[in-house]
């Protein structure tokens, strides 16, 4: 049975978890730690393979759990990576079939805001500017694996925006504002998602639009 | 291992390309010329006759030579003698450190022959009257596949004739022996073998010879036709008979096996035997043992035949069984040996087994049975694995070893012919059983069997993975 939780929170946490008995498909967040867990603890070893390489059983935790990491290049595209496991029953005993998972590992992205004022003068009655929200890296290769961006998401002092979900909003107000993307993975085809670790994927930078420039004083005038 | 065969389809292990062993003498061997007779009355008083007729006969007239020298001496009170005295043309030099063994053939065999009927004694001359040479007071006689008989004797001072003397029977009667002829073989050096002359080996013994202890007035305790376990017979049909008659009582009959020179390491012995008469096969394997030896030098520990093989098969009536032995001491390792006594204790038995006995269809010298790592666990979802065996012989050259693997223990179809089997790994769990044999190219005699047991498992199910929070 698969259990899919999802929310849409600016913690960072996306985080699904799912057990496969079948190869299956993991998404998870270069540079982030990761552990898979067989849902049978009692066995008497299991044999980890990461891209045909075995893992020592000193790095492995009671139960076979693998915790690993995989971090990209700066700037690379996403990559997948195999995990195979097999498993021992007794001494001497037999070496179960290999089952191969894929874990797709996705670039940590940012969203950073750009504006051509960020502090207005403190005594304009109201202001009129437009933030542009960008990614920090285009990921060129997302639709192999049927991954998508969702809407941009803007938040003013941390609550959502509602109604804006472009990368270009429109304020009238002071305020701290963000905007976030997240990675949407695909349910059904080659790559579908059987569960998946994407904190801190895609984070946001924060711009705070103030009205603290100080108006300078209208001096007196006399007549001569 | 013990490995029991019934010999219904013996001739499946018979194979027409099998080396013929040669009973012939070496081509120089050096044979007596010249032959002298006497003979007369033990002491004063004795009543009785002595002869010995075409004594010339006694020459070596060639490879097709069957004629003989008959020795007869018979008394009716005392003892009568009467003696042959062959010479060779030149001296023989014989020391200790390099003796020499003079063969005399003879082709009767009667048990009053045994018990001191004949005597042997060199000389250093040819005229036998004086000179006489430290002679052993012993002599063994071997039998040959063909029914031949030698007489040995080695010496170690130089000689240069021997007198064959034949005394009647102390309990009165005649005694007969035939000469055919003597020899020596200047070139032999195996001290050990009686009769090194063989020349093709593929571990049937050169000669045999019988012996037995004195079992009283009313007791016979002999082998008939000893030659017969070590002739080349396909079937088995020929055998030598340890037989037992009237009153047994204590004794033993034994029968020595001897083989082309020294064995290699771990070397066994394979023997084809049955049962005569009533006697349990128990009773009778309990009371049969196996011993080696180098030269005169008892090698290993000593076995009942009863550890040896099937004794509910030598109980059926006519069934030929077949059992190795291998020579081993106390630490379990092979011994070099290039004889073997086989011993029936008759005592043991009790009294009454008359017309009982053990029958010896064939013996061979050949390599043990092969050595295997050991069982083999694997599983259904490995497409193969190699059985593999190997011996201690394998680095020896020459031999010229073959393999070959079997899914039963007797008979069957070989799987393969080499050291190494590649299996194909059964798709079904379960235990499986394989053996390996091995033999010597050119010969069909084969090892025993070793078993090695594949035990076939399924293997476990990968378990379900998840994301571990």
């Amino acid at each position: 049975m698969k259990t899919r939780i999802f929310t849409i929170c600016f913690a960072f946490m996306f985080f699904v978890t799912a057990f496969s008995a079948n190869a299956a498909n993991y998404y998870v967040v270069s540079g982030e730690p990761f552990s898979l867990k067989p849902d049978v603890s009692n066995l008497f070893a299991y044999q980890w393979m990461v891209d045909g390489v075995a893992v020592p059983a000193a790095e492995l935790a009671a139960g076979g759990v693998l915790t690993k990491t995989f971090t990209l290049a700066e700037g690379a595209t996403a990559e997948t990576k195999t995990l195979s496991l097999g498993v021992l029953d007794a001494v001497g005993g037999c070496l179960s079939d290999l089952v191969i998972h894929k874990i797709i590992v996705l670039p940590k992205l940012t969203v950073t805001l750009a504006t051509v004022t960020q502090d207005f003068c403190s005594n304009v009655a109201s202001i009129s500017e437009d933030l542009t929200a960008s990614l920090d890296q285009t990921v060129t290769n997302l639709s192999n694996y049927g991954v998508t961006l969702s809407d941009y998401v803007w938040t003013k002092g941390g609550v959502v925006v509602s109604g804006a979900s472009t990368n270009v909003l429109a304020i009238t107000e002071v305020g701290v504002y963000k905007a976030v993307r997240t990675y949407v993975l695909p349910t059904t085809g080659t790559f579908a998602s059987n569960g998946s670790k994407l904190i801190n994927s895609i984070t946001g930078v924060e711009i705070n639009i103030t009205k603290n420039k100080t108006a300078p004083t209208t001096p007196d005038i006399s007549i001569q | 291992m013990k490995f029991i065969f019934l010999a219904n389809a013996i001739i499946l292990f018979w194979f027409t390309t099998i080396a013929q062993k040669i009973w012939a003498q070496p081509s120089n061997a050096i044979f007596t010329t010249a032959q002298g007779i006497g003979g007369g009355p033990s002491g004063i008083g004795a009543i009785g006759s002595q002869s010995v007729t075409d004594a010339n006969s006694a020459n070596y007239s060639g490879s097709s030579d069957n004629a003989f020298a008959l020795i007869k001496a018979s008394s009716t009170l005392g003892t009568y003698f009467a003696w042959l005295h062959s010479s060779f043309t030149n001296p023989v030099l014989a020391t200790p450190e390099s003796p020499v063994t003079v063969y005399i053939r003879t082709n009767e065999f009667s048990p009053a022959l045994l018990g001191g009927g004949i005597g042997i004694q060199a000389y250093n001359n040819t005229s036998g009257t004086s000179n006489p040479v430290t002679t052993p007071a012993s002599f063994p006689m071997y039998y040959l596949a063909d029914g031949t008989i030698y007489v040995a004797i080695t010496l170690s001072s130089t000689f240069q004739s021997i007198r064959i003397t034949v005394t009647s029977p102390v309990a009165l009667g005649t005694n007969l022996l035939r000469v055919y002829y003597s020899f020596y073989g200047p070139s032999a050096t195996n001290t050990s073998n009686p009769y090194p002359y063989a020349v093709a080996d593929c571990g049937l013994p050169n000669v045999t010879s019988k012996d037995a202890s004195v079992g009283g007035l009313l007791t016979d305790f002999n082998i008939v036709n000893p030659g017969n376990a070590i002739d080349v017979d396909p079937t088995f049909a020929t055998k030598s008979t340890f037989t037992t008659s009237g009153v047994s009582g204590m004794g033993y009959v034994k029968q020595v096996f001897y083989f082309n020179g020294m064995s290699n390491k771990s070397d066994a012995v394979r023997l084809v035997v049955s049962k005569s008469g009533t006697l349990l096969a128990l009773n009778l394997a309990s009371n049969v043992s196996i011993q080696a030896y180098n030269g005169g030098t008892l090698v290993g520990e000593a076995q009942l035949i009863q550890s040896l093989l099937d004794v509910q098969l030598l109980n059926i009536a006519g069934t030929l069984v077949t059992f190795y032995f291998v020579p081993k001491n106390l630490a379990n390792e092979s011994v070099i040996f290039d004889r073997i006594e086989v011993t029936l204790n008759v005592g043991a038995l009790g009294v009454g087994v008359a017309s009982n006995g053990l029958n010896i269809h064939d013996v061979r010298r050949l390599p043990d049975a092969p050595v295997t790592p050991g069982d083999v666990n694997v599983c259904t979802n490995v497409a193969s694995v190699v059985l593999s065996a190997l011996s201690a012989q394998d680095g020896l050259s020459g031999l010229g070893l073959n393999y070959s693997w079997f899914n039963v223990q007797v008979l069957g179809i070989a799987l393969s012919a080499s050291a190494n089997y590649n299996l194909s790994v059964p798709s079904t769990p379960g235990t499986f059983n394989y053996y390996v044999e091995m033999g010597k190219n050119g010969c069909g005699v084969v090892s025993d069997r070793k078993k090695v047991t594949v035990k076939v498992s399924t293997p476990p199910t990968v378990p379900a993975v998840g994301l571990n929070p």
